[in-house]
C-alpha cells in the first residue's frame, strides 16, 4: 500500500518511549507521524493538511493537552483531536469534552484496540463533517451562480425574447414586404442567438453536474471535425486556420470536455477577429507528450484589453461590446479545466491577438 | 418653424435599434436619428463634442449592455457640465422584470422616463409627450 493511501495520525507526546511505541504498533495500518512538544506539532500540522486525527498527551512540560488543542484548533479546525490522560483529572477532560476541545480521550496506559477503535470513530466523524463543509462551499458557490442565473434570464434570454416580439408587432403593422423581410432576418439572427445560449447553458449543466466518462481521445480526430466546421467559413472569411496535431501516445480523458475547451476557444478565436484586417490568422496546436496534452489557440485578431484579463473566466461576463458573446464560453472551458485537473494560461494584447494555452493531464 | 428633433439609439442589439428606430419615425417624420450599439460610442461623441446639435436630443438608452452599461454611462454623463447635459433628455429602455431595477433606473436625475421592453409606438408617444411638456 502506498503511505499516502494510508490515514495520516498524529501523536504529540514529550516522552520519547511513547512515541516509539505507538508508532511501532500503529504504522501499518496508518501513515504516523510523531512530535515532541507542540512546536513539532504545528510543523506537521501546517505540511500535512490532511491529518484526520491527533492524539496528544494531557501532561507535557509547557502546555497541557487540553489547552494545546483549545489553541490549534482555531488555526486547524478540522483534525479529530483525541487526549491520552494517565491521569485521573477526568474534571477536566470532562470539562474540555463539553467544550468541544476533544472528541474522546483514551486513558494512559492504552492498548492497541482502544486506540485503534477511537482512530476509526474520529475518522468517520471527520470525513462526515469535511465532507459537510465541502458540500457547504460547492452550495454557496451554487447560490451565487443562481443569483447570476436569475439576473441574466432577463437579459440574455428575455432580451432577444422582446426583440422578436417588437419585431412581430412592426411586421404586423406595415404593408412593405421589403421591410418585413428585413424584420424577419433581423428576427432570425435575434432567435439564432437565443438558440447559442441556451446550447452554452446545456453545457453549462454538463460541467457542473455530468459524470467524466475516461476514453482514449484521438486528437486528430476532434481536429478534423473543427477543420470542417470552420474551413468554408475561414476561406470566406480570409482567415487562414492552421491546425498542427502532435499525438504519438494515447491520451485517456473525459472527451466531451476536451472537445467543449478546444471548440470554445477556437470559436472565440474566429468571432473575435478584425474585420478589415489583411493577414487574419488562427492556428490551433495540439501537442500530447509525456502524459501531458498541451492545447494552444493563437489569432491576431481584437485581443482582450488588459484590466479584464482577470475577469474572463467569469460567469456572463463580457469584454467585448462588438458581437458579444453567451457569457458562458470562457466560464464552461475554465470549469472543465479544473474538472480534469488541469491549467490555462492567456496572453492578449488588444488589436494584436491573443494565445490561450491550455495543459491537461492524462488520466 | 420650430427644430427638428434628434433621436440618439444606443442598444447592443440591431434588432430592437431597428424596431426603436421605426416606431420613432413613425411618431415623427421629420427628424434626425443616430443609432449606437454601444455605450462608449456615444459617451466618447458625446465628450468630444461630435454630437453638438442646437434642437432637443432624446436619447433612448438601453440599460443592460456589456463593457459599458445604461447605469455606467448615465453616471459618467452626470459628470460632464451641466450646460452639456441638459442637451440630452435621457430615455431608458429595459427588459428587466425586477422593481429594484426601475427603482435604480428612475433614482438617476439625468433619466427622464423608463420604456420596458417590448414596448409599442403608444409606449413611446406618451412617454414623448411628457417631454414636451
Amino acid at each position: 500500500m502506498e503511505i499516502s493511501n494510508k490515514i495520516k495520525i498524529l501523536y504529540v507526546d514529550d516522552e520519547m518511549n511513547n512515541l516509539i511505541g505507538f508508532k511501532a504498533a500503529l504504522r501499518f495500518h496508518y501513515h504516523i507521524l510523531i512530535a515532541q512538544n507542540t512546536q513539532e506539532a504545528y510543523a506537521f500540522l501546517e505540511k500535512h493538511d490532511d491529518i484526520k486525527v491527533i492524539f496528544c498527551d494531557q501532561k507535557m512540560p509547557d502546555i497541557t493537552g487540553v489547552m494545546f488543542f483549545e489553541e490549534m484548533r482555531v488555526i486547524y479546525p478540522y483534525p479529530i483531536r483525541i487526549l491520552l490522560t494517565a491521569y485521573a483529572d477526568i474534571e477536566a477532560v470532562i470539562d474540555s469534552i463539553n467544550r468541544g476541545h476533544v472528541f474522546r480521550y483514551v486513558k494512559k496506559p492504552w492498548i492497541d484496540a482502544d486506540i485503534i477503535n477511537a482512530i476509526e470513530e474520529g475518522v468517520k466523524f471527520y470525513n462526515v463533517s469535511s465532507m459537510l463543509s465541502i458540500k457547504n462551499n460547492e452550495l454557496s458557490k451554487a447560490y451565487s451562480e443562481l443569483d447570476k442565473f436569475a439576473y441574466s434570464v432577463s437579459h440574455d434570454i428575455r432580451g432577444p425574447l422582446v426583440g422578436v416580439i417588437g419585431g412581430i408587432n412592426l411586421a404586423l403593422d406595415t404593408e412593405n414586404l421589403q421591410e418585413i423581410k428585413e424584420i424577419l432576418t433581423l428576427m432570425q439572427s435575434s432567435v439564432n442567438k437565443l438558440d447559442t445560449f441556451i446550447v452554452n447553458m446545456h453545457d453549462y449543466f454538463c460541467m457542473q453536474r455530468g459524470e467524466l466518462k475516461n476514453v482514449n481521445v484521438d486528437f486528430n480526430k476532434i481536429a478534423d471535425n473543427l477543420k470542417g466546421i470552420y474551413n468554408i467559413y475561414a476561406l470566406s472569411a480570409n482567415i487562414n486556420f492552421k491546425v498542427n496535431v502532435t499525438q504519438t501516445q494515447d491520451f485517456w480523458n473525459d472527451e466531451v470536455s476536451v472537445n467543449l475547451i478546444i471548440t470554445n476557444l477556437v470559436s472565440n478565436a474566429f468571432k473575435y477577429q478584425k474585420t478589415d484586417f489583411e493577414n487574419k490568422f488562427i492556428e490551433l496546436d495540439i501537442k500530447v507528450e509525456k502524459g501531458v496534452a498541451t492545447i494552444k489557440v493563437s489569432d491576431n485578431g481584437c485581443g482582450i484589453e488588459e484590466k479584464y484579463l482577470s475577469q474572463i473566466y467569469n460567469l456572463f461576463f463580457r469584454a467585448h461590446y462588438k458581437n458579444a458573446g453567451s457569457g458562458f464560453g470562457l466560464f464552461n472551458v475554465k470549469s472543465a479545466i479544473l474538472k480534469l485537473n488541469g491549467e490555462i494560461s492567456v496572453e492578449s494584447v488588444i488589436d494584436r491577438g491573443t494565445t490561450f494555452t491550455v495543459n491537461i493531464p492524462n488520466k | 418653424m420650430t427644430m427638428k428633433k434628434m433621436y440618439i439609439i444606443v442598444d447592443d442589439r440591431t434588432l430592437d435599434c431597428f424596431v426603436t428606430k421605426k416606431i420613432i419615425e413613425r411618431i415623427d417624420e421629420s427628424q434626425v436619428l443616430k443609432i449606437y450599439n454601444s455605450a462608449i460610442e456615444i459617451s466618447n461623441d458625446i465628450k468630444l463634442g461630435n454630437l453638438h446639435y442646437e434642437g432637443l436630443t432624446v436619447v433612448f438608452l438601453d440599460i443592460m449592455m456589456p463593457v459599458m452599461n445604461g447605469f455606467q454611462f448615465v453616471e459618467e454623463f452626470e459628470t460632464l457640465p451641466l450646460n452639456i447635459q441638459s442637451k440630452f433628455k435621457i430615455i431608458a429602455m429595459t427588459t428587466s422584470l425586477d422593481n429594484n431595477d426601475f427603482q435604480k433606473i428612475l433614482g438617476y436625475s439625468s433619466i427622464i422616463g423608463l420604456l420596458r421592453k417590448p414596448f409599442d409606438l403608444k409606449d413611446v408617444n406618451d412617454i414623448l409627450n411628457k417631454i414636451v411638456e
